[in-house]
């Protein structure tokens, strides 16, 4: 059966129909005349193209791999409608401007393997990106058939395909088939043989066409070029395509390439670039192709994307993340303090009880154990509850996709500021570490932006301040904790921007860079994992009270035993006459107008600039050191029974604080003052709420740790890492002082 | 569709932070489509991975380390595209003439 060559109807779409019709007559005769033509499957991966071989050929399916690679070949020799047919299948390939190893097979094998005609497979449902090899391969002077594949899937994500429309449009034969059930393959196989014509090609801009036509001009005395791919060639050498080139260039096709360097020079001295001009040419035919096609081309909404329209919306999508924020520091405070006051409470008794009678006969060992070892490192390991519960919550945001779209929403502001649109990657890290996030800046090309975020970013509360929030949180404000963590990562955030926007408008202006982010689908994570990257966090955490914690803890005791004046001896002076006690107490007029004056809490800011939780740590040392050596040493049955106890005790006040989770913010979270540990109380005798939260300001802005200052000096020299140190410690001391002002009016 | 759908991808990356549902709907295309065109744009050298470039140094002297989502996986956790230097020489080229 012999039809039409070019389809009386084809919509204008500014195709191009090549070559001239005898040409076209002369290639389709020779398919049609082929003892046993050779027929090529093309199509994009996980087109449905192997299930199809498999129901055309069956057990005639031959499997090999392609020369000199591990790419699988499939060919087979069958008959159809008493016609002998040579099928070969073509790696799968998204175009044939080669990326990947099989894209380069499948083009080579288009110029080389002399097909007769090319089957090409579509994904019904996915027609626009596959139509851009079909326009490629048009560009081919090969008969095409094209076979659209898994129609079924496409109707039911709402796609129904005007498969005759489609036809016209392209000039082959469009067949639709559902592989997987055998339908329309004898259809296919009948279309490919009987129908297959070259297609209606993509006509370029006319600076490309007439570029193209000269070089292939310049082909037509060439053997040793296929004679069907000339006009592909010579597209694919205005593109600058390197295999092509490497390929001429190989062959002894030197003055080609000089015809093609010629031209590109010319169209790039007339402002074009060729590579995008051409797949621009591309791509908007495939697009215009689908719409013919799919007329009603708007497929139903995923649920990712219906979730996406409320979490990424432009005036909800930022209060959203806010709240939920929220939401995970109060599930944080209420599941956790319990287990904060078991181990800063009874379990730090007993354990100073075992230890001071077990080193009884060491007195300098028992003062270091008892009077700050367990105080420090044990104040700062009451926080792990804390932090296994907040890392549990964030990984579950994390895992469940939905970090990446508050990050995205974190983008768009600092955009809005004049950030980079990179930024947002090193500021995330930021509320980890922020040392990571120093040197994670270097994703940002330009130094001003390099500096500038790096300079900001040590507002972001690294999880390292978390325990001193807690702390305070718990001494001062027991019954709205959450939201007084909540709104300080919120303020470190507000400064951060309100930084940007200054340093943008003075010495580091804007200098553009976007990014497009491509959001996970959102899933219910697996609650093993989440466990893992919880346990794995909180592990890391107490590793570094084991290690940086402990040796500063230890510095500090030192100090604060070593006299500051003669006549006193070591390890008996008071503390406020250490070395420790007389320097901070020199150091604490300046806070003074901040409300916390005092040399306990001015002393214990300054190991804060080794590791940020030191500061609960020394806090811990010098509030309950002095106190330490009184608990009475429990049996050993009795001591793991009053633990066991009071762990039941907490486990069930934390099942009982779960419903609070969701309540009004009047509604208790946090402890009440009857259950506060031992360094809560001393806390909330020490400080008022108002010099209380102007210490938490200050924690929160003050100078980054000395691990981020040296990374800091590392990527962006001494200079940059001691002005952030000073700026951010004059910011400190100013918003702390705004803070306390302001408080003690209120509170 | 946009009849220049790769310029005005380009031209959105370097505007305004998109997700790729978005960028798709405003060219009035599909995201298959877009990841295609991307890989194109990718493949010719104006658009790359943002990724994080330390030099797997970024955890050295950071006791934490394991708290960073990007420290303990192969993959960057987010698949970020930004312009590269010939993508913006192509958008600068490109503004004059269609302002």
């Amino acid at each position: 059966m012999t039809a039409p060559l070019l389809p009386p109807s084809v919509p204008d779409l500014g195709g191009l129909r090549l070559p001239d019709a005898a040409a076209c007559a002369v290639t389709v005769a020779r398919l049609q005349g082929a003892r046993e033509p050779r027929v090529v499957v093309v199509g994009n991966p996980n087109v449905g193209k192997t299930t199809l071989i498999n129901a055309v050929a069956g057990t005639r399916l031959k499997v090999g791999n392609w020369s000199g690679v591990t790419v699988e070949k499939r060919e087979a020799h069958l008959s159809h409608a008493g016609r002998r047919v040579h099928l070969l299948d073509l790696p799968g390939a998204y175009s044939l401007s080669p990326h990947t190893p099989e894209e380069l097979i499948a083009r080579t094998a288009l110029m080389d393997e002399a097909p007769d005609a090319v089957m090409n497979v579509l994904d019904a449902g996915n027609l626009e990106r596959n139509l851009y090899l079909t326009l490629q391969l048009m560009d081919f002077g090969l008969p095409v058939a094209v076979a659209l594949n898994l129609v079924d899937e496409a109707r039911d994500k709402g796609l129904t395909v005007d498969a005759p429309a489609l036809s016209r449009a392209l000039g082959v034969p469009v067949i639709e088939t559902v592989a997987s059930r055998s339908v329309g393959t004898a259809d296919l196989m009948s279309g490919v043989l009987d129908r297959a014509t070259l297609g209606v090609a993509v006509r370029y801009p006319a600076a490309i066409e007439e570029a193209a036509q000269d070089l292939t001009s310049c082909m037509s005395g060439l053997s040793t070029l296929p004679p069907h791919a000339h006009r592909y060639l010579a597209l694919a050498l205005l593109e600058g395509d390197p295999s092509v080139r490497g390929r001429l260039a190989a062959t002894g096709h030197q003055p080609l390439l000089e015809a093609a360097d010629a031209h590109l020079a010319a169209l790039e001295a007339r402002g074009l670039d060729p590579l995008i001009e051409i797949a621009e040419a591309r791509y908007a035919r495939a697009g215009d192709l689908a719409r013919v096609a799919v007329p009603q081309a708007q497929a139903r909404r995923t649920f990712s994307e219906r979730l996406d329209r409320l979490t990424l919306h432009p005036l909800l999508g930022i209060p959203l993340f806010l709240g939920l924020v929220l939401l995970v520091f109060r599930l944080t405070f209420s599941v956790a303090s319990p287990f904060v006051d078991l181990i800063g409470g009874p379990l730090q008794d007993i354990l100073s009880g075992w230890a001071s009678a077990g080193l009884a006969w060491f007195p300098l060992a028992r003062d270091l154990v008892v009077g700050a070892i367990i105080p420090g490192v044990g104040t700062v390991l009451s926080f792990l509850p804390t932090l296994l519960v907040l890392y549990l919550a964030m990984s579950f945001l994390e895992d469940s996709g939905y970090m990446a779209r508050a990050a995205f929403l974190m983008d768009r502001a600092m955009r809005s500021v004049g950030l980079d649109g990179r930024a947002f990657i090193p500021l995330i890290l930021g509320f980890g570490c922020n040392v990571p996030a120093v040197y994670a800046t270097r994703t940002l090309e330009r130094r001003s932006d390099r500096v500038l975020v790096s300079m900001i970013l040590p507002f972001m509360s690294c999880s390292a301040r978390l325990p001193v929030y807690v702390v305070f949180a718990a001494a001062l404000f027991p019954r709205s904790g959450s939201w007084l963590v909540w709104g300080l990562y919120v303020l470190g955030m507000a400064v951060a921007f309100l930084f940007a926007l200054v340093l943008r408008r003075t010495s580091l202006p804007a200098e553009g860079g976007g990014v497009l982010l491509e959001l996970p689908p959102y899933r219910f994570p697996a609650w093993r994992v989440l466990w893992k990257h919880a346990w794995r966090r909180t592990a890391s955490f107490a590793r570094r009270a084991r290690t940086t914690v402990m040796g500063t803890v230890a510095v500090v005791w030192l100090l604060l035993a070593l006299p500051a004046v003669s006549g006193q001896r070591f390890a008996t002076v008071p503390p406020q006459q250490s070395l420790f006690g007389v320097v901070s107490q020199a150091v604490s007029p300046i806070f003074a107008p901040l409300g916390f004056g005092n040399w306990q809490a001015t002393g214990a800011l300054v190991p804060g600039f080794i590791a940020k939780e030191v500061v609960v740590g020394t806090l811990g040392q010098i509030y309950l050191g002095e106190q330490a050596a009184a608990p009475a040493p429990l049996g050993l049955v009795a001591g793991i029974t009053q633990t066991l106890g009071a762990a039941w005790d907490a486990v069930k006040a934390s099942v009982s604080a779960l419903p609070t989770v969701l309540a009004l913010p009047s509604l208790s979270a946090g402890p009440s003052a009857d259950t506060q540990t031992p360094l809560a109380a001393a806390l909330a005798r020490a400080f008022t709420p108002a010099s209380g939260l102007a210490y938490l300001v200050f924690v929160l802005l003050y100078t980054p740790c000395i691990a981020t200052v040296g990374a800091m000096a590392q990527e962006h020299g001494r200079r940059v890492a001691w002005v952030t140190v000073a700026y951010q410690l004059a910011t400190a001391w100013v918003v702390g002082l705004i803070v306390y002002q302001i408080a003690s009016r209120v509170l | 569709m946009s009849a220049s759908p790769l310029a005005g991808i380009l031209n959105a990356i370097a505007r305004q932070p998109r997700t790729p549902a978005e960028l798709a709907r405003d060219l009035g295309s599909s995201e298959g489509a877009l990841s295609g065109m991307l890989r194109t744009l990718q493949g010719g050298g104006y658009v790359q991975e943002a990724t994080q470039t330390t030099d797997g140094c970024e955890c050295g002297p950071c006791a934490l380390k394991s708290m960073c989502r990007n420290a303990d996986q192969d993959a960057p956790p987010l698949h970020l595209l930004r312009l590269t230097p010939r993508g913006e020489a192509y958008l600068r080229r490109l503004l004059p003439m269609t302002n």
